[in-house]
């Protein structure tokens, strides 16, 4: 029984291990996949400073599932929007150092957004055995576990022969007999026999997104009544606080059984958000001091708090403006909250209990 | 025995995958939640596994299992010679052996497919070099650790997968060294001075 190292031959791609209580990177785990004569092995790293090892043999790998994430087009979302609030910042700024250094910002969200598009669509690989279903968090993109997986078919096949589609088909019949699964349900030209349940929507974020909505409405009244640069600067860190809970929402809403139109408004509330903060202020200023719109500095935010809104017309068109919508959408979305909590209840209510039965007489 | 986990799940919404979806060259949307999904099955999805049987001994002076008397031997352990039924032979990586050779030789760390687990001992040398160096001063105390450590576990098997830790050690003892002879130099020019 020596123990000879194994030849093994790294294969492309490394990634971060779903799940587990910390969300620094630097203390994840870091999965790597490495190629054995017999069977594939995942390194998994803790901290750099340990390793697991997880060894598929060829010869039990039942099946190989791929399926398309959203990553890349949220992370394509992310830089995008980063890049192009950066560039508008930049270019209501007039100051030439300022300028030089919001564009070099904007060009590294530019290359990240290139470089997260050159990497190609992401996805989840998936390795199924007969005891369990493992993720390979190393094959997070498409092009690269495609290759990967085209790099161990070969070996499978060595290990256990192929399947055509046609013998799959018929083989895939006969498995359903074994486990007496019931037979699958055409539905046009697809197979299902579970109708998924989508997850339960448990989170209370949008609660506070809308509450925090109303909160917005209480501090646009006071700013037309209160000149306070401590008001507008608070209300600049509320706007901002209000897109990232907005953007929590969204995420918290996503494949849940949350409300269609619940949803909606949440997204119709961050879009009115984003537009505000950056589009509403800047007309703001605009109006007050025309000609010299040239960006976020303190000499704007005492204007704006300087400013009398009853006698700024646009301003109190503004405030007035914002402070209606966000009324509108906070009470509609509490709402519509509101019912589907009812219809949850309703749903999930105990049906009443069988009525009694007499005893069979003597 | 075969088990409904045998069936192939959409990974997004568990929606059972028929045999439409197998062995298919691109993506196709999940029959429930449309997700984009691409499944490559192999014969092992339709095996059927059994369990092994032993045989009962039939005749006199048959040779029997060390663990079952009453059953026949199939097949001698590899590596303690013991006789073994079909139930007690572990089929692993070509050998035949029996659990408590199976046992020993993980314990042992001789069996190099049953380790699951190593300490990077090279890795740790390194960021005890080069780590502290951030906040200097720790040096004094980390480069004489460091060097120790290397030194220590410079024969230890670090990792499965091909690597190289001689070189990793080597760079942290030539760090800790040179850590621990600027701080030679720096005492050396506090004496003289």
């Amino acid at each position: 029984m020596a123990g000879q190292e194994q030849e093994y031959k790294k294969l492309p791609g490394s990634g971060l291990m779903r799940g587990g209580s910390s969300f620094l990177a630097l203390t994840r785990t870091r999965c790597s996949l490495w190629l054995g004569k017999s069977h594939l092995l995942q390194v998994e790293s803790q901290g750099g400073y340990s390793e697991s090892y997880k060894r598929f043999y060829f010869r039990d790998i039942q099946a190989l599932v791929l399926r398309r994430t959203k990553t890349w087009f949220a992370v394509n979302v992310v830089f995008g929007t980063l890049a192009g609030l950066f560039a508008l910042w930049a270019t209501f700024t007039s100051d030439t150092a300022g300028k030089t250094a919001l564009l070099i910002i904007t060009g590294v969200w530019v290359t990240f957004l290139l470089l997260n598009g050159f990497f190609g669509p992401s996805c989840s690989c998936f390795l199924q055995t007969a005891v369990h279903r493992e993720e390979l968090p190393s094959l997070r993109r498409l092009r690269r576990a495609r290759k990967v997986i085209a790099n161990l078919l070969p070996l499978i096949a060595e290990a256990q022969g192929t399947v055509t589609r046609e013998e799959a088909v018929v083989q895939f019949d006969a498995l359903l007999q074994r486990l007496k699964f019931p037979a699958p349900v055409t539905i046009g030209r697809q197979f299902t026999t579970v109708v998924p349940v989508a997850k339960s929507y448990q989170s209370r974020m949008h609660q506070v997104f809308f509450g925090a909505l109303l909160v917005d409405v209480l501090l646009c009244t006071l700013k037309m009544l209160v000149p306070s640069v401590v008001l507008v600067l608070l209300c600049l860190g509320f706007g901002v606080s209000l897109i990232a809970l907005a953007a929590a929402a969204i995420v918290k809403q996503h494949d849940t059984d949350l409300k269609s139109s619940v949803g909606r408004l949440t997204w119709a509330a961050a879009i009115y958000l984003v537009a505000r903060y950056f589009i509403g202020y800047n007309i703001m200023v605009a109006m007050i001091s025309p000609g010299r719109l040239n960006g976020f500095d303190w000499e704007y935010i005492t204007t704006v708090a300087n400013a009398e809104p009853f006698q700024t017309p646009w301003l109190l068109v503004i405030l007035i403006f914002s402070a209606v919508v966000s009324t509108v959408l906070a009470l509609w979305g509490l709402l519509e909250l509101r019912s589907h909590h009812r219809q949850k209840t309703a749903s999930s209510t105990m049906p009443p209990p069988p009525p009694e039965v007499p005893p069979p007489p003597a | 025995m075969a088990s409904s986990a045998q069936l192939i799940t959409c990974p997004n919404c568990r929606a059972v995958l028929g045999a439409d979806y197998f062995n298919l060259p691109d993506l196709q949307p999940c029959p429930a939640c449309e997700i984009p999904v691409q499944v490559q099955v192999f014969p092992a999805l339709f095996r059927e596994e059994t369990g092994a049987q032993p045989e009962r001994i039939i005749a006199e002076g048959e040779a029997s299992c060390f663990y079952h008397p009453d059953k026949k031997a199939a097949v001698v352990c590899d590596a303690c010679g013991r006789f073994l039924c079909a139930l007690c032979d572990v089929d692993f990586d070509g050998q035949h052996l029996c659990p408590a050779c199976l046992e020993a030789g993980r314990q042992k760390g001789k069996i190099q497919k049953l380790e699951t687990r190593r300490t990077r001992h090279d890795k740790i040398a390194l960021a005890l070099a080069l780590a502290p160096i951030l906040i200097f001063y720790t040096t004094l105390v980390t480069a004489p650790i460091a060097l120790f450590y290397s030194i220590r576990h410079w024969n230890a098997s670090c990792s499965i997968a091909p690597h190289r830790p001689k070189l990793t050690f080597s760079i942290a003892i030539a760090l800790a060294a040179m850590e621990i002879i600027g701080w030679a130099i720096f005492f050396i020019f506090l004496y003289t001075r």
